[in-house]
């Protein structure tokens, strides 16, 4: 079931991006997959800070949706008698064809979306600092 | 997370239609979600509960809709006059069932979309069952 879930590297982008929601994986500072079986914010320290949040594909698509207002999805086109799967990102009118695997195309799509959050977020970048320790960078998003 | 699993009345129908992938959580006979990282169907059969039943993601159930029985579903959004809006669309299969479908939310359209795909796969179920117990016995 690895296929559901994003790469540690998205994982971090998407950390810095203030993502807030448990999730059953985590990376731990060393670089290591952890597993929980309870859904925890790994992002938010829990009290031992450098923890990541490995989300699944579709946990950061809807977060984007409510959080943004970014809608990505993901779709098939059948042609003869081969699927091809293709994502869209609607704000932008993005899309990209020609993904073998849906998991494949909700990557590109969720690397997409993450382009496009860091272009239109670009000057609200804002330095923090949590407990004195860890410096995070996190998005102001205007309501 | 829970927003990525399927209902109680969904799994229990996956259930009897022989869904057995892996998945992260079941519900329990109170149909309460617990969450887990790995759960299989050998983990629910030792339980040997009656309504205890895997608790697949959305996304994990239109997989096994197209790779087990070559149905392929999705949630389409478009844009009206009353702003966005949510259709589904089916792949292999002729009933016409996904035609006037038209949602509020995305959430609405993916619950929808399995409930229609449970009730696809019962009715080829059930007809193949007809077509065997009417057929001439040697």
């Amino acid at each position: 079931m690895d296929e559901f879930f994003v790469t540690p590297e998205i994982a971090r982008t998407l950390q810095q991006l203030g993502f807030d929601v448990p999730c059953l994986r985590g990376v731990n500072p060393d670089g290591l997959e952890c597993k929980s079986v309870w859904p925890i914010d790994f992002n938010s320290g829990n009290g031992i800070m450098g923890y990541v949040s490995v989300p699944m594909y579709t946990q950061c698509i809807n977060w984007f949706r409510e959080r943004f207002n970014i809608l990505g999805f993901v779709v098939p086109t059948y042609l003869n008698d081969t699927c091809k799967y293709s994502f869209t990102v609607d704000r932008v009118s993005f899309t990209e064809l020609g993904f073998d695997t849906p998991e494949d195309a909700y990557q590109g799509c969720v690397e997409e979306i993450i382009d496009y959050i860091h272009t239109l977020y670009e000057s609200q970048i804002t330095s923090n600092t949590r407990s004195g320790e860890q410096e995070d960078n996190e998005y102001r998003v205007s309501e | 997370m829970n927003k990525e699993i399927v209902l109680y009345t969904e799994a229990l129908s996956l259930r009897d239609l022989g869904f057995k992938e892996n998945c992260f959580g079941f519900y329990n006979i109170a149909g309460t979600f617990v969450p887990d990282y790995n759960v299989t169907i050998e983990n629910i059969n030792k339980l040997e509960l009656k309504d205890c039943c895997l608790a697949p993601t959305y996304l994990a159930v239109l997989r096994w809709f197209r790779e087990v029985h070559h149905i392929d579903g999705w949630v389409v959004p478009y844009h009206t006059l009353r702003g966005q809006r949510y259709g589904i669309m089916i792949e292999g299969d002729n009933s016409g069932a996904d035609q006037d479908s038209d949602f509020e939310s995305f959430e609405e359209a993916e619950l929808h979309l399995v409930q229609l795909l449970i009730k696809i796969l019962i009715d080829h179920n059930t007809e193949a069952e007809w077509m065997s117990s009417s057929s001439p016995q040697k």
